[in-house]
């Protein structure tokens, strides 16, 4: 069983955000906890769904996470290009951040292409890496494997396919060893 | 009563509640209710929109939908009604009305509180005093009930009733008959003037500035402005010029006023030094270009051919036009092969320099207007769009309801082209457009190589007969005015000698409808010599048709469009000329 993106977006909306209300309210008491209260200018830490909401209706305005610039994007592109294994990354669903802000506000974070451009490099590595070591592990035929570090939206990319791969493997290899026990 | 302030009594009072906007079926209308919309959806205002074409419409629309909701908005219709007359509205219904057409019925501007109109009122609007129409009734006693009061017993003062009623009653036995007279004559003579200046408020019918522009300062003073509600707004002021709406000072006026807005948001979006933004954004820009009709979209030489500035100036109905045409283009410089092609696939060299090439040559040929402010818009990477390359799609769009289909799907289609960013809709309106361009074309050919512009006189007429196909592209409002304007401008640039007497003619157009088979429409343009668009044929229509008693199925909210049934056409155009001898 897998997730398929949209459930993931939703668990990462989760995440707080700090955004600067232009409207005046009170305190609000939802179920995941309490946010508030608004006042004009003065910013306050809310859920991103409610974030990129207030967004689209021009009542607030957000202010990036810090490690959405360009120099700390560069780092961590560097590192991730030079280390073997996943490096940590500051945020655990960069990628869906990143879209739903820069989707939502593009006019309040500075060099959106650019920022846009260095996500999807990191994206892109840390794929091909994830790929090549799965490809590796089964041409090992090794039975655990652990890797850290790795997001939840990477995991569900090869999350279907692997147990069941490794499960028909598991099978044929079955197979053939009855066959050989019998045939002995 | 007019509202100036639009963010407190307008705004704030239809915050919380349920609204029934009304939206007539032109492209400004269309832009303003976009803006509207997007206004509303930010503070969860829950609303319906209605599309109506006519008065009947709004009536009949009005009857069935009146409990939805106690805050009602007209969107470029009712402000020429009596709202309260026709719509006969109960006690805690708020009309608030956002129309362009002028002139405003006075019952609409002297009522109190039940119809605001949005926007100011304006000197040159000249509105009757509220003296000489309403007030000044100081026999409201039985004497009244003698002459034809009808006017004087609907406008009677309220607080002065009673008191006035007890004085003349008091009155009444010393009255000897010499007085009663006096009075009768002084009341009649009232009557008489009200009537004349209610006929000259009343004669010309016109536009003032536009709505989605009235739409779009109400989003700045609530700071929901952005680039894509200026882009709407920009559409809609866009409208009334391609149309000939409005004269050249407000346009100008409207121009300069949306080149703030522009440069301020601009600013706005800016973040920061040197970062440039995104490109993946709205971008407008107020550039010289080609006014061409959606050359963008077209080859340069169709484009050419169908635009009525150029199509007029070199007789491009006529074979000696043409090669004076080919003659023009290779001044310029552009191959013929080259203007044959889509517009995307020309040279690349010849498409960046095209508007500096034109720019050399357009004095020797008399096209100065051929190269005009406009603005243009690019979204992202994709290619650009000039404002009237939206507005012809839109009026294609709206036009392309028919027997079998809907009016209401085609407004929600030209709707759905100022969605965000979603181009489809704008290119099956474009397609559509160039149809209705070329079939309009051709038609002006037509009559002018058959003749049927016909010198009536008092004006000039052309009726074009039924069956003709391609008429369902311009059996509509607004097509038939495009084919109206142009097939006057090329009538009268053929003229010379007697007949540059034609340039003080207005010109009756007829075609037969499109949505309904055995009726036509009939539209009146001002003569070109004018120079302004307000147009006295509505009042003539109307008493036209008084006259001959034909019964005039759509009464549209632009006064010089009506429609009637066929058969009565001729009767209608006789009375007609001899009203405007």
């Amino acid at each position: 069983m897998s997730m398929n993106p949209a459930q993931v977006e939703f668990l990462a909306e989760n995440q707080t955000i700090q955004i600067t209300p232009n409207f005046s309210h009170d305190r609000l008491y939802l179920i995941c906890g309490e946010v508030g209260p608004f006042r004009p200018g003065i910013p306050v830490q809310v859920p991103l769904w409610m974030a990129i909401n207030l967004k689209q209706r021009q009542k607030c305005r957000i202010t990036a996470p810090e490690w959405m610039t360009v120099e700390t994007l560069v780092k961590i592109k560097e590192d991730e290009g030079q280390s073997k294994t996943f490096t940590p990354m500051p945020d655990e669903h960069y990628m869906v951040t990143t879209q739903l802000i820069l989707g939502a506000a593009p006019h309040d974070i500075a060099n959106t292409d650019e920022i846009r451009i260095l996500v999807k490099d990191i994206w892109d590595m840390r794929i091909a890496k994830l790929r090549s070591s799965v490809d590796a592990f089964l041409k090992i035929g090794g039975s655990l494997a652990k890797v850290d570090h790795l997001t939840l939206m990477e995991i569900n990319t090869v999350r279907p396919f692997l147990p069941h791969a490794l499960d028909q493997l598991f099978r044929l290899r079955q197979e053939k060893n009855s066959t050989y026990n019998q045939t002995q | 009563m007019y509202v100036s302030d639009l963010k407190r009594e307008f705004y704030d009072v239809i915050l919380g509640k349920r609204v029934l906007i009304f939206v007539n079926f032109d492209v400004d209308a269309i832009a303003s209710c976009r803006i509207l919309q997007y206004l509303l959806l930010c503070d969860s205002i829950s609303y319906s929109i209605i599309p109506v074409q006519n008065q009947n419409d709004l009536i009949s629309a009005y009857k069935e939908s009146c409990e939805q909701s106690n805050h009602v908005i007209l969107i470029n219709c009712g402000g020429t009604l009596d709202i309260v007359e026709h719509l006969e509205p109960t006690e805690e219904k708020v009309f608030f009305i956002a129309d362009s057409h002028r002139p405003y019925d006075v019952c609409n501007i002297y009522n109190d509180g039940q119809v605001c109109l949005l926007g100011k009122s304006s000197e040159k609007e000249e509105i009757p005093s509220y003296e000489d129409i309403f007030g000044n009734d100081d026999d409201n006693d039985e004497t009244s009930d003698h002459l034809d009061g009808e006017e004087s017993d609907e406008e009677v003062d309220e607080e002065g009733d009673e008191e006035e009623i007890r004085e003349s009653k008091s009155k009444r036995q010393k009255l000897d008959p010499a007085e009663m007279v006096m009075r009768r004559r002084e009341k009649r003579l009232w009557h008489e003037k009200r009537k004349e200046i209610l006929f000259n408020y009343m004669q010309f019918s016109f536009y003032s500035s536009s709505t989605a522009l009235l739409m779009f300062e109400l989003a700045w003073k609530l700071s929901r402005d952005s680039n894509d509600l200026l882009w709407w707004a920009i559409i809609g002021v866009g409208e009334q010029q391609l149309l000939g709406k409005v004269d050249s000072k407000t346009s100008v006026l409207d121009n300069g006023k949306l080149q703030s807005h522009m440069i301020r948001l601009a600013h706005l979006s800016q973040h920061g030094g040197d970062s440039a933004g995104t490109k993946d954004a709205l971008y407008i820009t107020h550039e010289k270009d080609l006014s061409l009709s959606m050359y963008r979209h077209w080859s340069l030489l169709e484009s050419l051919k169908y635009t009525p500035q150029t199509a007029s100036h070199f007789h491009l109905w006529t074979l000696k036009g043409e090669k004076k045409l080919n003659e023009f283009l290779a001044e310029l410089g552009l191959p013929l092969s080259q203007c044959r092609q889509k517009y995307n696939s020309m040279d690349i060299e010849l498409r960046n320099d095209l508007r500096s090439i034109f720019q050399k040559k357009v004095e020797k040929y008399d096209l100065e207007d051929l190269i005009e402010y406009s603005f243009n818009s690019q979204y992202g990477f994709r290619p650009k769009n000039s404002a009237s390359d939206f507005v012809f799609a839109l009026l294609a769009l709206l036009d392309s309801a028919e027997r079998d289909k809907d009016p209401a799907d085609a407004f929600h289609d030209a709707l759905e082209c100022l969605s965000n960013s979603k181009m489809d809709a704008v290119y099956r309106g474009i397609e559509l457009a160039k149809l209705q361009q070329m079939a309009i074309g051709k038609e002006v050919h037509t009559c002018l190589d058959m003749g049927h512009v016909i010198n009536a006189g008092p004006c000039l007429y052309a009726v074009i007969q039924d069956g003709t196909p391609d008429a369902k592209y311009y059996g509509h409002p607004h097509s038939l005015l495009m084919l109206g304007q142009f097939l006057l401008k090329a009538h009268i640039s053929r003229a010379r000698g007697r007949g540059l007497r034609a340039r003080e003619l207005p010109l009756i157009i007829s075609s037969p409808s499109a949505t309904r088979p055995s009726h036509c429409l009939l539209l009146g343009l001002p003569p070109l010599s004018l120079d302004s668009p307000k147009n006295l044929i509505g009042k003539a229509f109307e008493q036209a048709a008084e006259n001959t008693q034909t019964e005039i199925t759509s009464v549209f909210f632009d006064s010089s469009v009506i429609e009637i049934n066929s058969e009565f056409r001729s009767n209608f155009l006789d009375s007609l000329f001899s009203l405007l001898e």
